[in-house]
């Protein structure tokens, strides 16, 4: 588990994630068909990219572009048609839990463990020590800003709050990448800028590497070294862009003329491919 | 809060005993057939101090506690079979459910039949009323566990053994009491029931004997003493069901 928090590093040396360095990640030629007995429906067409150590990626699109299908496999819950996940250079064909860490949708905890429980729980599947997890745990709920809710069921947490248990679960697994299943989608506006931005400095901390899913343009331009966008079913990569705005990051950007060229062209990339699926936010 | 609450339904249950026991004193109610509480309440104490009696309980206990003992672990593995394998679930599951709605008591004479008079009619039609109850609450408790836990569990590496420990078993085990409380419930009523229509012994026949006798006041008595430990069984179970349910409402 070694020290998962680091200590912040300073802004200039922050820049040189942008830049190529070992992938942590590599999704090579992914094809996925649904197939039943009458006819098989195309989920997921020739998807390829890498992610950077370290870096920060999103994967943008439509509903129905494959993205639950994407993550499933990348998490290695269910092999792909054709094509391959590597993580350091290793096929994924079932669940790394030390290397990829998922933060679902809706959080997810367990209603019946406490905050503290919920972050040992894979830790205590993969057979980490009592003593340890429990101090593990606190670590990242102090990380995530929830020192004081550690022995909190997740009943008695807001919705922001129990993402960011989630958020310290997954890094309390210290994977080499953690995948975020629209990680914010269920938050009201507010609670989604606000734990953008949370994320943002636990990244800044932790040094992870970061895939993130997302309906949202704004949001993955505003957070990401990278953009990918995703076609609607099938699912294909149709645009990948290197967001140009330097680190750190504040809310300026957003109503800046770059930022909103890039958000145009996103959006008619999504566009031109008569992919605008229903539940795409473009602001 | 919980103060209050216990306080008024001490004083609903002082003001029915007050009620009864004015109605029967007043001629409201004829004094034969409701006897008051004065009378029945040291008839109780009477009862428990009989070893005769105490017998015929330990009789009657003997006979629930068999029938749950053999029928619950059956039902909850069936249950959990069904309600694990959707195909075999949803062929067998309207089954269970048309049993679970016929009234078990019309078929007691078909038991008496099979079983005669003794200890095994009593313990079948016991187990009957158990069983298809207990089935179809653990097959709805298993279905509703939410899928997400289980892929979560898989993805940080869980075996088959350690979802059903970690995730089935915290979910399902609050549904599975109420089961098994309804279950231990329709017991008793099962019980007591082919006690009352085809025994030589037990607290049903004795109840059912009473009343043809006209004895109103040991009537009274058995029937209130059977209530007492039906409910304080119902209410520990549902204690124990509570405590299961906590996280919900934490």
């Amino acid at each position: 588990m070694g020290k998962p928090i680091e200590p912040l590093e300073d802004p200039v040396t922050m820049m040189t994630r942008a830049l190529p360095a070992n992938p942590v990640i590599e999704v090579q030629g992914l094809t996925h068909d649904y197939a039943n007995v009458k006819n098989s429906v195309r989920a997921l067409e020739d998807i390829s990219f890498s992610v950077p150590e370290g870096s920060f990626v999103s994967v943008v699109g439509p509903s129905g572009c494959g993205k639950s299908t994407l993550l499933q496999i990348l998490a290695g819950l269910m092999p792909a048609s054709k094509g391959d996940v590597l993580v350091d250079n290793k096929v994924i064909n079932s669940p790394q839990p030390s290397k990829i860490a998922i933060v679902f949708q809706d959080a997810n905890l367990l209603p019946w463990k406490n905050a503290a429980e919920n972050v040992e729980f894979p830790l205590e599947i993969q057979g980490v020590p009592q003593a340890e997890r429990a101090k593990l745990a606190h670590e990242m709920l102090e990380l995530v800003g929830l020192k004081d809710f550690v022995s909190h069921y997740p009943s008695q947490l807001s919705g922001g709050m129990r993402q960011r248990v989630s958020i310290a679960r997954g890094l309390a697994q210290d994977p080499r990448i953690i995948l975020m299943d629209e990680p914010f989608g269920a938050l009201d506006e507010q609670s989604r800028t606000k734990m953008g931005q949370e994320l943002l400095r636990i990244w800044t901390k932790t040094g992870k590497t970061i895939l993130l899913i997302t309906h949202s343009i704004s949001e993955a331009l505003f957070l990401s070294d990278q953009v990918l966008v995703l076609s609607a079913r099938p699912g294909r990569i149709v645009d990948r862009l290197d967001v140009p705005f330097p680190r750190p990051r504040s809310f300026d950007i957003i109503g800046s003329a770059e930022f909103g060229a890039l958000r145009n062209r996103i959006w008619n990339q999504l566009n031109t491919d008569d992919a605008m699926g229903q539940g795409l936010e473009g602001i | 809060m919980r103060y209050k609450v216990a306080l008024i339904q001490l004083g609903f249950f002082v003001f029915l005993i007050t009620i009864w026991e004015t109605a029967s004193r007043t001629g409201l109610a004829d004094i034969e057939f409701l006897p008051p509480p004065s009378v029945v309440f040291p008839k109780i104490a009477q009862l428990l101090g009989d070893p005769k009696f105490l017998g015929e309980c330990w009789e009657t206990a003997v006979r629930i506690a068999v029938s749950f003992i053999i029928a619950a672990p059956i039902a909850l593995v069936i249950g959990f079979i069904l309600g694990e394998n959707r195909k075999l679930g949803d062929s067998f599951s309207p089954l269970f459910n048309v049993v679970l709605a016929v009234p078990q008591s019309v078929f007691l004479p078909i038991f008496i039949l099979l079983f005669g008079l003794g200890f095994t009619q009593k313990v079948a039609f016991g187990i009957t009323h158990v069983f298809f109850v207990v089935v179809v609450t653990t097959m709805a408790a298993v279905r509703q566990v939410p899928p997400n836990f289980v892929v979560a569990t898989r993805s940080y590496g869980g075996t088959r053994w350690r979802i059903y420990r970690s995730i089935y078993l915290p979910a399902m085990a609050p549904q599975v009491v109420t089961g098994l409380r309804l279950g231990l419930v329709f017991d008793i009523i099962g019980v007591l029931l082919a006690e009352m229509y085809g025994s030589r012994n037990g607290v049903g026949v004795l109840i059912f004997k009473w009343g043809e006798a006209h004895q109103t006041k040991e009537l009274m008595a058995g029937i209130l003493l059977v209530s007492i430990v039906t409910i304080t069984l119902n209410e520990m179970m549902r204690i124990w069901e509570n405590r299961l349910n906590r996280w919900k409402t934490q």
